[in-house]
């Protein structure tokens, strides 16, 4: 096992000729192993009449295959003490299961088998086309659904983060079989996806595995890549959203750099600056000071494309439209007269620990690989507490004026309404 | 696998008993301080005290304010947790190892020396009162809150832990320092430390504060009384509006104290845990009635309810309960054969395990398992506890627990009343 200077796993990385890549971290402390298949493949890959088709696909993955039904899959993996599920995102389809260790390859085949020869068996799609529809009804219930989508379809005008992964009741009605078959015949080839093997195994071993599971596939041709790059706002866009809910939520920020980019670290250097903790800038001024809101936070969302810096906060319905102009305010003190170097210490040393944090679990390391090692970028695993502690104050003011364009917030309003929208 | 060291337990004349975990793996280091009470002593007219406290003692100090200690602590990379389950108080936290000094020392000011400004307290209730308020946009907050009411009745399992927006409003400064007063008493407080912290050094911290913290001379309210459950089952409806409806329903189960207590909790997993259980794959896998459908027990000291639950259509809520139903009298109906025993051992061991990769995972494992009054040496034996386990027994325990009356409460709709 290679550690990092941190005592993290370096983790062996690897691409396969037709182009998986593969991520092995070896660590024997705990007889358990997190398996886990990345797919590049999410809602900014569908328009129209796809919407919602990675993540229904996502659904069918573990509905069986030829050899195995849905009901087996589920009983091998936790008949030996495991959890299986998965998670589509905006970019990312990811699978996972988690497991003691002692039975890990045949899991690891049966997890395989399901991402890439998939049987779709059309009863299952029909049912489980009533499963997702429940899982929008729970959605719309939720007044964070509506903060989260209404953000990003505000911020991305132009690019396909706007997208709404879940899709809508109308585009899950409408959904086809083909249409799902086709979007894994485009997306689930071996040169769009990263398998990330994280725990009690032997690097040796687990080589040898992707080797036999996923050597002999041909690689694919993918579809054009879409426009990921957001082109500068021109104009703040605030939105409100009235509908049922106990409170306000406020959700404003600007397009940032894309993963490739240099100042992917500093920007989230700059969100937790700006609102990482409880002596953050946003926190004590709003919530301590002013007395404005319950909760405030911002964070840097990344992207393959641009990324986003996002202020999100929870306040009565009577301080919700003034609110967007308040974090204006206090960012242009930001932008006149920085941070000290002090703040910037204090939000380091929280990414430093919360970086740490989520690197206990080996599901933790393994998703953090997969999600970087998917998108093209595994270094930024590796080398993420490097570059997190070269950050300087003097470097987030010009950043933060670089992209927020004079402070151009954009984002949504969601507030309580006196008549339910729904 | 890397072979756990033993643990140093100590017991200190002030009634604090502390459990240190060595651990080499990684560089962070977990505390978790549990003291026993909390919301479960408090009158109904100050229901929330606990939490309002709690969160209250973190933002000012005899030496220091609210901003001076999230500095101080933030830079350090630490925060502090804070949670009142209702037999608890809980107060941790974790950080990189290096800072273990500093950050215990901040945490020991928050312990003994908290003021509770009054500019404080009010920030924190209206947090807290708008916590109340933000759990009615959940409708599984909305079903349990309810079921809790009707299963618990009096007794304070059956009020939310942080209180009404009444008994909330209704709290002073002058109250929060007096349960502070009576509460966080070092006698039979457990403290755990997990990490990569010579014992040598944690050892004069963990004395000095042991000298330091003196038990109150007011005793600890005393302890309510048991549970009395329904002797009749009970269907109540919770109207509100969201688009999907919910039916949770559940049984009187026995508290963790109770030697069948394995028993009921394997006998949850079997028939509810996982997607390869007999709930999930009736209600949602054949019936497609609902995304989310589970069962659960939670582990508490006086009294419990096994519980199984479903989100689904207004129009299939009826279906959805008759199918919960008809798994259950299949589950009793059914003898339990040796595989689906095993399987459910093993499942349930695996992520038991699994649950255990983190410093503060293991922290709190270890002193809830000591609160609870099953012995820190629990965390260790219960995985063995599963395993010998037979058929017979869980399939007696589930009939016994199962065929209780039960309560079964329907949030639905407005409209569909």
């Amino acid at each position: 096992m290679t550690l990092l200077p941190s005592g993290l796993n370096a983790g062996l990385v690897k691409t396969l000729p037709n182009g998986l890549r593969y991520v092995i971290l070896e660590d024997h402390t705990t007889p358990v192993v997190s398996l886990q298949i990345w797919v590049r493949c999410g809602g900014v890959n569908e328009s129209g009449p796809t919407s919602g088709v990675s993540h229904f696909l996502e659904h069918m993955i573990f509905k069986g295959t030829d050899k195995v039904s849905a009901n087996e899959i589920s009983k091998i993996v936790e008949s030996n003490g495991g959890s299986i599920n998965a998670a589509t995102g905006g970019e990312t389809t990811q699978y996972h299961i988690d497991m003691p260790s002692a039975q890990w390859e045949h899991s690891f085949e049966i997890l395989a088998a399901s991402v890439l020869t998939p049987s779709f068996p059309p009863e299952e799609f029909e049912k489980e086309r009533h499963v997702i529809l429940e899982e929008i009804k729970r959605r719309n219930d939720d007044p964070q659904s509506d903060v989260w989508d209404g953000f990003l379809e505000a911020l991305y005008t132009k690019t396909p983060y706007r997208q709404r992964v879940i899709g809508s009741a109308e585009s899950v009605q409408k959904m086809t079989r083909d249409l799902m078959v086709e979007q894994h015949r485009l997306y689930y080839v071996p040169n769009n996806m990263a398998v990330v093997i994280a725990g009690d195994v032997k690097t040796k071993a687990v080589e040898k595995k992707i080797r036999a599971v996923f050597g002999a596939l041909s690689k694919g041709v993918l579809p054009p890549a879409p426009p990921l790059i957001e082109p500068p706002a021109n104009s703040t866009d605030v939105r409100v959203i009235e509908r049922t809910a106990q409170q306000a939520h406020v959700a404003v920020g600007f397009v940032g750099p894309s993963l490739a980019n240099p100042d992917q670290v500093p920007m989230d250097v700059l969100a937790a600056t700006l609102g990482g903790g409880q002596s953050s800038r946003l926190y004590r001024v709003l919530r301590e000071e002013k007395r404005q809101v319950w909760s405030v936070s911002a964070s840097f969302i990344s992207h393959a494309g641009s990324g986003a810096l996002g202020i999100f906060a929870e306040c009565p319905p009577e301080k919700a439209m003034s609110l967007p102009n308040d974090i204006f305010f206090l960012l242009g003190d930001v932008e006149f007269n920085g941070f000290s170097t002090e703040e910037v210490e204090r939000a380091k040393a929280q990414l430093k620990s919360a970086w740490l944090f989520s690197q206990e679990t080996y599901h933790g390391q393994a998703a953090q690989w997969g999600f970087y090692t998917v998108l093209g970028h595994p270094e930024v695993a590796a080398t993420y507490l490097k570059k997190l502690e070269k950050v300087t104050a003097a470097e987030l003011k010009p950043l933060l004026v670089k992209y927020s364009l004079g402070r151009m917030l954009t984002g949504v309003i969601v507030t309580p309404s006196s008549r339910p929208s729904r | 696998m890397a072979q756990a060291e033993p643990l140093i337990v100590r017991q200190f004349p002030n009634g604090l008993k502390w459990i240190h975990r060595p651990v080499t793996h990684n560089q962070i280091f977990a505390f978790n301080l549990f003291i026993p009470g909390g919301s479960i002593n408090e009158s109904p007219s100050q229901a929330g005290l606990s939490r309002l406290m709690a969160s209250t003692m973190v933002k000012g100090t005899q030496s220091r304010n609210a901003l001076a200690l999230a500095q101080e602590l933030e830079s350090l990379g630490a925060a502090f947790n804070v949670d009142t389950p209702p037999d608890a108080l809980s107060v941790g936290g974790q950080v990189v190892a290096e800072h273990w000094e500093k950050t215990l020392d901040l945490f020991k000011d928050v312990l003994l020396h908290p003021v509770f400004p009054v500019a404080e307290v009010e920030k924190e209730r209206e947090s807290l009162l708008n916590d109340l308020k933000a759990s009615r946009e959940s409708i599984f907050s909305v079903a349990e809150e309810r079921f809790r009411k009707e299963m618990f009745g009096s007794h304070p399992y059956g009020r939310p832990d942080g209180g009404t927006p009444e008994s909330v409003a209704s709290l002073t400064a002058k109250d929060l320092s007096t349960w502070y007063g009576r509460c966080v008493s070092p006698r039979g407080a457990v403290l755990v430390t997990v990490g990569h912290v010579p014992v040598k050094a944690l050892t004069p911290w963990m004395e000095s504060l042991a000298k330091d913290w003196i038990a109150p001379a007011l005793g600890t309210p005393s302890i309510p009384p048991v549970v009395v459950y329904s002797t009749q089952s009970v269907t109540v409806e919770e109207p509100h509006p969201f688009e999907q409806s919910f039916v949770m329903m559940g049984y009187p189960a026995v508290p963790i104290t109770d030697q069948n207590y394995p028993a009921v909790k394997l006998s949850n997993v079997l028939l509810g845990g996982g997607m390869s259980s007999p709930l999930f794959r009736v209600v949602r896998e054949e019936g497609t009635l609902a995304y989310d459908v589970s069962s659960f027990y939670p582990s508490r000291r006086f009294g419990s309810a096994f519980v199984v639950y479903a989100g689904t259509d207004p129009k299939n809520l009826l279906l959805a309960e008759e199918k919960i139903k008809f798994v259950i009298q299949e589950f009793l109906r059914t003898p339990l054969s040796e595989e689906d025993l095993q399987d459910g051992k093993n499942y349930l061991r695996g992520q038991y395990l699994m649950s255990h990769q983190t410093n503060s995972r293991m922290a709190w494992y270890l002193g809830w398992w000591e609160l609870l009054g099953k012995g820190y040496a629990y965390d260790a034996h219960y995985p063995d506890l599963l395993q010998s386990l037979t058929a017979a027994d869980v399939h007696r325990v589930a009939q016994e627990t199962l065929s209780l009356p039960s309560i079964t409460v329907r949030v639905v709709p407005p409209t569909a009343q």
